[in-house]
């Protein structure tokens, strides 16, 4: 870009200046902490290949918030491991099946107080991110577990266990986020390994 | 569109200023220095103990991985796992804590550009959450004594992130193991 007079001379530092933005804008965003996180373990030793049926045991909510202790995010997080087990060419069945799949969520509510103290606290407590905080207040937010098993049905032995951890603004949004979380932790099954 | 430029570069500096990892690790690596570690060839992996009460590390799937790394680890090293007797018996333990800190962020200046002036983004403090997970490894010989013994201290945001982690820190303080002799003293 030729030196010019005027406007002109301000391009090239202000060029500059949007690039160096931009890289430290991404750097930043990739050196951020993941606060979503995910961990899956299967049994090494056993023949995944050999499953093909499955069926719900127990799913468990335990976060008491009225946004998530009911019956519609309960189906939608089981319809979500449903369809995701199907996808990977399970069967559900009511009897008899080769494994047992259960899941249990679980949270807690944390309070940030204007000192940066973060204490658990009960749900009904804090609020919702909002732009009414008073000065320095941080918003409640809530660490839920999604933990998601499957156990041989032959052996009563747990052959899959994923864990999802993520902190929420709130419990609606938990509630949303429910069967996406749980997708993903299917996602990590180890099908047809032998 | 310069406008963009001092905000970009705040918004920046406040996400690396907050986002700091919590993350920190730190192990240590302690034998008994009158055991000759040349003469241990064969190993065997009795059953680890887990302290806690987290789903991601209280299930016996979570066990046998640390079982396979410490295994791949040790095999890695030179040594051969053996179901009878054995010259190292190898024992693992896991505790972990969460810890609430509170972190003190310094208030960021955006410096003034030829467009726009800077401003200063108000710091504060800010909670920060972690677990903090310790691994410890024993190795004993034949006779019961214990020989050597690594510790391995990670902390993270992110329990399942740690638990994710701890698989690399059992390679990582085996790769320790055995210690170097030099002039006649063991050394790390």
């Amino acid at each position: 870009m030729p030196a010019t007079t005027g406007p002109g001379m301000h391009y090239p530092r202000r060029r500059s200046n949007l690039c160096f933005a931009w890289l430290v804008a991404l750097a930043a965003l990739l050196c951020r902490p993941a606060l979503a996180d995910q961990v899956v373990d299967f049994d090494h030793d056993f023949d995944f290949s050999t499953v093909r049926t499955f069926t719900f045991r127990n799913t468990t909510m335990d976060i008491d918030r009225p946004e998530t202790r009911n019956d519609i995010v309960v189906s939608s997080t089981t319809q979500a491991i449903r369809k995701a087990l199907l996808a990977h060419g399970l069967q559900e069945v009511a009897q008899d099946a080769d494994v047992h799949v259960d899941w249990n969520v679980f949270g807690q509510a944390m309070l940030v107080g204007p000192g940066g103290q973060a204490r658990p606290t009960g749900y009904g407590q804090g609020g919702r991110w909002s732009n009414g905080m008073r000065d320095g207040q941080q918003p409640t937010f809530i660490e839920s577990t999604l933990v998601l098993d499957i156990t041989a049905s032959s052996s009563g032995l747990l052959i899959f266990r994923g864990v999802h951890r993520n902190r929420d603004q709130d419990a609606a949004y938990t509630a949303k986020m429910l069967p996406e979380y749980a997708r993903k932790l299917v996602d990590g099954y180890p099908r047809g390994r032998k | 569109m310069t406008r963009l430029v001092p905000a970009l570069l705040g918004t920046a500096l406040l996400l690396l200023g907050r986002g700091a990892c919590a993350g920190g690790e730190g192990h240590d690596v302690t034998y008994d220095a009158n055991t000759d570690f040349k003469a241990l060839r064969t190993f065997a992996i009795r059953d680890g103990r887990v302290n806690s009460t987290k789903p991601e590390f209280a299930n016996r799937l979570f066990r046998q991985r640390m079982e396979r790394d410490i295994r791949a680890a040790l095999i890695s090293r030179g040594l051969k796992e053996s179901a009878e007797t054995a010259d190292v018996v190898v024992t693992y333990s896991l505790v972990d804590t969460d810890v609430a800190s509170v972190e003190r962020i310094p208030p960021t200046r955006v410096p003034d550009t030829a467009a726009s002036r800077g401003f200063v983004i108000p710091g504060g403090p800010q909670a920060d959450l972690y677990t903090e997970g310790t691994l410890v490894i024993d190795l004993s010989n034949a006779a019961g004594k214990l020989v050597w013994r690594g510790t391995w201290s990670d902390r993270e945001r992110s329990t399942p992130n740690l638990s994710k982690e701890l698989s690399d820190d059992v390679r990582k303080l085996l790769r320790e193991f055995p210690p170097k002799r030099k002039q006649g003293v063991f050394v790390n």
